[in-house]
C-alpha cells in the first residue's frame, strides 16, 4: 500500500487492555494511489453491497456522500493483533471530510480516532486500523463521517464487524410465544396501579 | 382447548368497553367485544394510559438529541389487550388518538394483565395495520406489559409507561430497558398516517411494518442480525428497517428519518416511484428520479410532522446530528435535480406560510390527489419534478401561476412532463472548461435504425448523479425482434448498461459486465423509455479531472 508519510497521522492508543477489552491501533493516511484504492474496494467486505449493475441501489436516508469497504477476511485470533484498512470512497467531490473512529461501548480502546483531509486529492481514503482483543468476541467499531460540500455539512455512520476467535451465534432475545401462536417481544412496563 | 373455546367461555365472564378514537379504529380480534356493562356490581372498570418517553433534539445546532429534554408522551391509536393468568386474550381495545387513555369492564376480582403492542390498526373507513417489529428476533412484535394483578372489587387504573432505558449517570443506554423506541417510532407512524386521513376518510393502506432494534447497526450484512447498513424502506419486503445501534446511529426518536423512509412506502404502494435510489444528499446533483424521491420524502416528513426542521441525530450519545430546513428556498443547488429543489416546492405548496415566491396555501389534498392518481400513477415518462408539477397543473388548473413562480424560484422551468424548453443544465465553469456535454435535453428520441450519440460524466459523481445516465424514447415501435448496441466511441475503460421501461416498469434488462459495449436483442412492440448509464464511471476527487465517456446507442431490425 502506497501512503504519503508526510500525509499520514498515526495513532497509537494504549489503553488498559480488561479481560474483554480491545487494543486499537490505527493510522490514517491517504491513498496517493486511486488504482490501488480501487484495487482495495475491489477485494475487501465480503458483505460489500456492489449495486453498480443494478437499476436501483434502493432507498437510504439521506447523508453523507461516503461508501466504506475493508480488507478484514472476517476472522481473528485472540491475543493476536489483526490489521486491516478501512476505505472511505467519496461519491462526489467534498472541500473536506472527517473521520471518527471509536470502539463499541463498554470496550476500553484508548478513545477515539480523528482524522481528517482537505480537499482530498483522490475519491478514496484509506485508513489502516489494527485492533487486538484477548477474549473472543464478536465487536464493532463505530465510524463517523462528516463531509462539507459548498458550504453544507452532511454525516453518515458506519459500522465494521471484527471477530474474534469463534463466538457463539448473536444471543437471541427472549421471544415469548402467545396463546394465538404469535411470536412477541416483551418490554415491561413501568406501571402504577390505583384505585 | 381451542383458543376460541376458551374466548366464547370468557365473553360470558368478562365485558369490554371500547374507548375508541375519532380515527383510532375499532376493535378487532373477535374476542368479548363492546358489550358494557357498567351497572353491574359483578364489573368493575379498569382503565388507565399508555405513555412513553420521547427524547427530543437539542433546541440548537446540531440538533442531537437532547436527554435533558425527555416528555412522556401519549401512546396513541395502539392497541391494548387484556390477557388472564394463563395468558389468554379476553379484550382488546385501542388508545384514545389524544390522550392514550383506555379502558375496559372486567369481573371484579379477577386476575389480568394489560398488554400494550407496539401497532396502530384501523379496520374501518380508513384501513391501515403497521406494527413495529424486532429484525433480530423473527420479526416478532414489541409489546409493553404490565403485571399480573387482581382487578379487586373496585374500579382501578393501571397506567403503563415505556422508558427511554437512558442512563444519566453513566450518559449512556442500558439496550434492554430502551422499551420506549417502539413506541415512539409508531407514534410517528401514527402521526404521519393521520395527515393522509385526514384528506382521504377512507383511504387504505397496505399493512406493513418497522423493523428496529438495539442491534442495527450501520453495516452491510445479514439482517437477522441487525446488520442494516442504514435506515430504509425495501420495495421487495414493502417494509421499513430503523437504525438503533446506540453511540453510532439511532433513529427512534429522529422523528423526520421515519417519515421520509414512510414517504418511500407510500410512494411504493399507493403511488409511483422510478427512483434508482442509493445515496444522496442536500447538496448533490442528482439523477431527476432520486431527486424527486428523495424531496418527496423529505418534504412530506416536514408536512406531517409540522416541522419544517429535519433532524436526524447520530454519533456518540446521539449528540451529532445532520439537519437542513424544508423551508429553505436559497439552496446550495438548484435545479430539477435537485432534492433540495423538490423538498422547497412540495413543501411551499402545502405550508401556510407564504415566503419568497411561496403564495400557496394548498394542504396536502392536492399533493395527494396527483400523487395517487391514474394519470401519474401510469404516466409514460419518469417520476420527476417536471411529471408532478405538469400533473398538478393540470388537475388545478388554478394553481398554474403560482406554481410556475415556486418552480422558477428553484431554476426550473415546467411546461411538460419531459421538461420541454428547461434550461438548466446544471452545468459549471468546470464543466463547461472540461468540454462536458450538458444532459439537456432531459430525453432524447432514438429511431429504429439511426444511431445516437451519448456522453457520460462523473462531474458531480458516480451511479446516481447528473450527467451519469441519459434518458431516450423510442416510439410507437412495430413488434419485433431488435438490436439494442451501446458502443464505447471515446474514453476509457467503461461498462455500458441500458434499462428500458413501460409506463414506469421495467421491461428490458442490459446489465453485463462486458467491457466498452452492451448488446442484447429484444422483442419490442410499442414505446419504450431508456436509461443509459457506465457503471463503471467511478467518483472523482475534488481536484481531479472530469471523465468523460462517450457512447453509440443504436436500435435496429434485428
Amino acid at each position: 500500500m502506497t501512503i504519503e508519510l508526510s500525509k499520514v497521522v498515526c495513532f497509537i492508543m494504549f489503553g488498559t487492555v480488561l479481560s474483554t477489552g480491545t487494543l486499537l491501533l490505527a493510522c490514517s493516511g491517504h491513498s496517493s494511489n486511486t488504482e490501488k484504492g480501487a484495487m482495495a474496494l475491489a477485494s475487501t467486505d465480503k458483505h460489500h453491497h456492489d449495486d453498480s449493475h443494478s437499476a436501483s441501489e434502493g432507498y437510504m436516508k439521506p447523508g453523507a456522500g461516503v461508501t466504506f469497504t475493508n480488507d478484514y477476511d472476517g476472522k481473528s485470533n485472540p491475543g493476536v493483533m489483526e490489521s486491516f484498512t478501512l476505505s472511505a470512497k467519496l461519491l462526489q467531490p467534498v472541500d473536506n471530510v472527517q473521520f471518527s473512529i471509536s470502539s463499541p461501548d463498554n470496550i476500553l480502546v484508548g478513545g477515539e480516532i480523528q482524522y481528517s483531509e482537505v480537499s482530498p486529492q483522490s475519491n478514496t481514503i484509506e485508513i489502516p486500523i489494527s485492533v487486538l482483543s484477548s477474549e473472543e468476541g464478536r465487536y464493532y467499531l463505530n465510524v463517523q463521517v462528516v463531509t462539507n460540500a459548498s458550504g453544507y455539512q452532511s454525516s453518515r455512520a458506519h459500522a465494521v464487524k471484527v471477530v474474534f476467535g469463534n463466538p457463539p451465534a448473536m444471543k437471541s432475545k427472549t421471544v415469548h410465544t402467545t396463546a394465538d401462536g404469535e411470536s412477541i417481544v416483551i418490554m415491561e412496563a413501568q406501571e402504577t396501579i390505583s384505585e | 382447548m381451542t383458543v376460541a373455546v376458551i374466548r366464547n367461555l370468557l365473553v360470558f365472564l368478562v365485558y369490554t368497553s371500547l374507548v375508541a378514537c375519532g380515527g383510532g379504529g375499532s376493535s378487532s380480534g373477535g374476542n368479548g367485544g363492546n358489550t358494557g356493562g357498567g351497572t353491574d356490581p359483578s364489573m368493575v372498570t379498569l382503565s388507565g394510559t399508555i405513555t412513553f418517553d420521547k427524547v427530543n433534539h437539542n433546541s440548537e445546532s446540531p440538533y442531537g438529541l437532547d436527554y435533558n429534554n425527555i416528555t412522556q408522551e401519549p401512546a396513541r391509536g395502539v392497541t391494548v389487550v387484556l390477557l388472564d393468568s394463563a395468558d389468554n386474550e379476553l379484550s382488546r381495545t385501542v388508545t384514545h388518538e389524544e390522550d392514550g387513555s383506555y379502558s375496559f369492564q372486567v369481573s371484579a376480582n379477577s386476575t389480568v394483565r394489560v398488554r400494550v403492542r407496539a401497532e396502530i390498526i384501523s379496520t374501518s373507513g380508513a384501513q391501515y395495520d403497521f406494527k413495529v417489529t424486532d429484525n433480530t428476533s423473527g420479526n416478532s412484535i414489541y409489546v409493553l406489559q404490565g403485571s399480573l394483578v387482581s382487578v379487586g372489587s373496585a374500579d382501578s387504573t393501571r397506567d403503563l409507561h415505556a422508558g427511554s432505558g437512558w442512563n444519566a449517570t453513566t450518559n449512556s443506554y442500558n439496550d434492554s430497558a430502551r422499551v420506549a423506541a417502539p413506541f415512539a417510532i409508531i407514534d410517528t407512524i401514527y402521526t404521519t398516517v393521520r395527515a393522509f386521513v385526514d384528506v382521504d376518510p377512507d383511504v387504505i393502506f397496505p399493512a406493513s411494518e418497522v423493523r428496529w432494534s438495539t442491534r442495527n447497526r450501520s453495516v452491510f450484512g445479514n439482517l437477522a442480525e441487525g446488520e442494516i447498513f442504514t435506515s430504509f424502506y425495501t420495495s421487495g419486503e414493502k417494509v421499513i428497517y430503523l437504525l438503533g445501534a446506540a453511540d453510532s446511529d439511532t433513529d427512534e426518536y429522529d422523528s423526520h428519518v421515519i417519515a421520509h423512509e414512510w414517504g418511500h412506502y407510500f410512494e411504493d404502494n399507493l403511488s409511483r416511484s422510478d427512483s434508482i435510489g442509493g445515496n444522496h444528499t442536500q447538496s448533490s446533483k442528482l439523477d431527476m428520479r432520486l431527486a424527486f424521491g428523495e424531496g418527496w420524502g423529505n418534504a412530506l416528513a416536514a408536512m406531517a410532522l409540522d416541522d419544517s426542521l429535519y433532524k436526524d441525530s447520530l454519533g456518540n450519545m446521539q449528540r451529532s446530528a445532520i439537519s437542513f430546513d424544508i423551508e429553505n428556498n436559497e439552496n446550495l443547488v438548484k435545479g430539477w435535480y435537485s432534492e433540495a429543489s423538490v423538498q422547497s416546492i412540495l413543501y411551499d405548496i402545502f405550508d401556510a406560510l407564504d415566503d419568497g415566491s411561496d403564495t400557496l396555501s394548498d394542504g396536502l389534498a392536492s399533493i395527494y390527489d396527483v400523487m395517487t392518481s391514474a394519470s401519474y400513477r401510469s404516466a409514460e415518462f419518469f417520476t420527476s419534478i417536471h411529471l408532478f408539477l405538469t400533473e398538478l397543473k393540470s388537475a388545478y388548473p388554478s394553481l398554474e401561476i403560482p406554481i410556475d413562480a415556486l418552480a422558477a424560484e428553484q431554476e426550473i422551468h415546467v411546461e411538460d412532463a419531459v421538461g420541454t424548453n428547461e434550461a438548466n443544465s446544471g452545468s459549471t465553469r468546470e464543466t463547461v472548461n472540461a468540454g462536458v456535454d450538458s444532459p439537456l435535453p432531459i430525453y432524447r428520441t432514438i429511431q429504429i435504425g439511426t444511431s445516437e450519440t451519448v456522453c457520460l460524466n462523473n462531474a458531480f459523481g458516480e451511479r446516481n448523479k447528473l450527467g451519469n445516465r441519459a434518458y431516450f424514447k423510442l416510439e410507437n415501435v412495430p413488434f419485433g425482434n431488435y438490436d439494442l448496441a451501446i458502443v464505447r466511441i471515446s474514453g476509457g475503460l467503461t461498462n455500458p448498461d441500458v434499462f428500458g421501461y413501460q409506463g414506469g416498469d421495467i421491461v428490458i434488462v442490459g446489465n453485463s459486465s462486458v467491457s466498452n459495449s452492451e448488446l442484447l436483442v429484444q422483442t419490442l412492440s410499442g414505446t419504450y423509455l431508456f436509461d443509459v448509464t457506465d457503471s463503471r464511471l467511478g467518483s472523482r476527487g475534488i481536484n481531479e479531472s472530469i471523465t468523460q465517456n462517450c457512447f453509440s446507442f443504436t436500435i435496429a431490425n434485428s
